[in-house]
């Protein structure tokens, strides 16, 4: 555009001496006629300035757009790459959310499963429980109350002592299983109202060895067998049958130590009347330290205080074992 | 240079654009990195020097002052510098860039646009190389 106006210039410049010819003589249409050629002249020169200037201008803003024109496109193409960066990262995104939906319902799966196996353990090892229990007491004058009763004192104590409500359970239903060993010993021995000879007594502490043997080798047995084997040791190591002391007995066994020998002691049995609860209380008192672990003594008296033994005593009443 | 834990690591990361930078901040800092922003040349080597990152991520176009292929070449010639691995990131993804990029001893040459677990992926391995 600027080229074009500057040739335009040259032209007419160029044009203007063949009009003022010399030579010829002045006439006065000549000299209007020069007057009015110089006049055209002017004015073409100021067009042609003015179109140059406009030409320049014009440039200029050209020049102007074409620097706009680049920072565009360089912000263009930077938008370009930050929407594909940001493309990118959406679609790391949903892949990543995919693969943790999938991960998240594949561990669901798994974990249903295996609560659906737990459970079924579960109620296989508390069926185990009630079959074993059936055949002991239908041999012994144990009666259901009696092992519910145990139960609830073991829970109650455990409780105290500040045992977590899982392993409160645990030791709950080990409990009725202290005695399965029994089902080994001979109905002449165990349903004697008299003094048992020390033969006969010998025949008597197999039934803890018995009752562990009989548990297994299965974890969910393990305080059970453990149970079993040492509810007749003392906290003194004079009981039977491995003569253990103090913590060497498992706290489960210790625990139904205690439950264990209150119940017999405060109901009826073919050879005993049944002891009142102050005197089954103060012969467990006796015991402390002795027979009994002193913790666990302390923590019954306090059930005893607070009335949770007597209302044990009175739910439990004549229910029968189920 | 010697051991350090991953986790602890310290990264610097040099882009003129903000958005950018921002991504690649949020991306590491899911990984437990501090991370460091420098947004031309100039300031990549100033910080690089004077920090010491455990790893610089460098864009090739940033402005005015020293291109990333440059600023890599300055950075493996300077002896307190030359063991810190860098990774240049860059929307120059021709075979003659990458060339370039490794010649002036990058440890990785990484595309934009970047995926960031590709970024976190490429990151942990040179870390836990050293």
């Amino acid at each position: 555009m600027a080229d074009d106006s500057q040739r335009m210039t040259v032209e007419v410049v160029e044009v203007s001496p063949n009009i003022a010819e010399p030579g010829e003589a002045p006439t006065v249409a000549s000299e209007v006629f020069r007057q009015l050629l110089q006049q055209a002249i002017r004015v073409a020169d100021q067009a042609n300035a003015q179109s140059v200037r406009m030409a320049a201008d014009f440039a200029e803003i050209y020049r102007r757009e074409q620097v706009i024109r680049n920072e565009y496109e360089a912000k263009l193409k930077e938008l370009r790459l930050m929407e594909r960066q940001t493309t990118r990262y959406a679609e790391d995104l949903a892949q990543m959310l995919r693969t943790e939906r999938e991960r998240r319902e594949e561990l669901e799966r798994a974990l249903e499963q295996e609560r659906l196996a737990n459970e079924e353990l579960r109620r296989t090892g508390l069926q185990g429980i009630s079959h074993l229990l059936l055949a002991a007491t239908l041999k012994d004058q144990t009666t259901g109350a009696h092992l519910l009763r145990v139960r609830r004192y073991v829970e109650a104590i455990a409780t105290r002592i500040g045992l977590p409500a899982q392993l409160v359970e645990e030791f709950g239903y080990s409990s009725v299983m202290h005695d399965v060993g029994k089902i080994h010993t001979p109905d002449h021995i165990l349903q004697s109202e008299h003094h048992l000879s020390s033969e006969e007594f010998e025949v008597i502490k197999q039934h803890c060895i018995d009752g562990e043997v009989m548990l297994g080798d299965a974890r969910f047995f393990e305080t059970a067998r453990a149970i079993a084997r040492e509810h007749h040791e003392r906290w003194d190591g004079q009981g039977y049958p491995d003569g253990k002391r103090g913590s060497e007995i498992s706290v489960a066994a210790r625990i139904v130590s205690v439950a264990d020998v209150f119940d017999a002691l405060t109901s009826k049995r073919p050879y005993k009347d049944a002891w009142t609860l102050e005197e089954g209380m103060r012969s467990i008192s006796e015991g402390a330290g002795k027979q009994f672990d002193p913790e666990l003594v302390e923590a019954f008296k306090t059930l005893r205080a607070d009335g949770t033994i007597e209302r044990i005593r009175q739910e439990v009443g004549a229910a029968r074992f189920e | 240079m010697s051991a350090y834990h991953p986790v602890m690591a310290t990264l610097l990361v040099a882009d003129d654009l903000v958005p950018i930078r921002q991504m690649v901040r949020i991306t590491l800092s899911t990984q437990g990195w501090t991370i460091l922003e420098a947004k031309n040349g100039t300031e990549a080597l100033d910080i690089a020097r004077s920090q010491k990152p455990n790893l610089i991520l460098l864009d090739v176009d940033m402005g005015p002052g020293p291109n990333g292929f440059e600023v890599c070449k300055m950075l493996k010639a300077d002896a307190a510098t030359k063991e810190i691995p860098i990774v240049m990131l860059t929307a120059h993804e021709s075979d003659s860039d990458r060339a370039i990029g490794m010649a002036a001893g990058a440890t990785q040459y990484l595309t934009k646009p970047f995926g960031p677990l590709e970024l976190i992926d490429t990151i942990r391995g040179i870390l836990a190389h050293n």
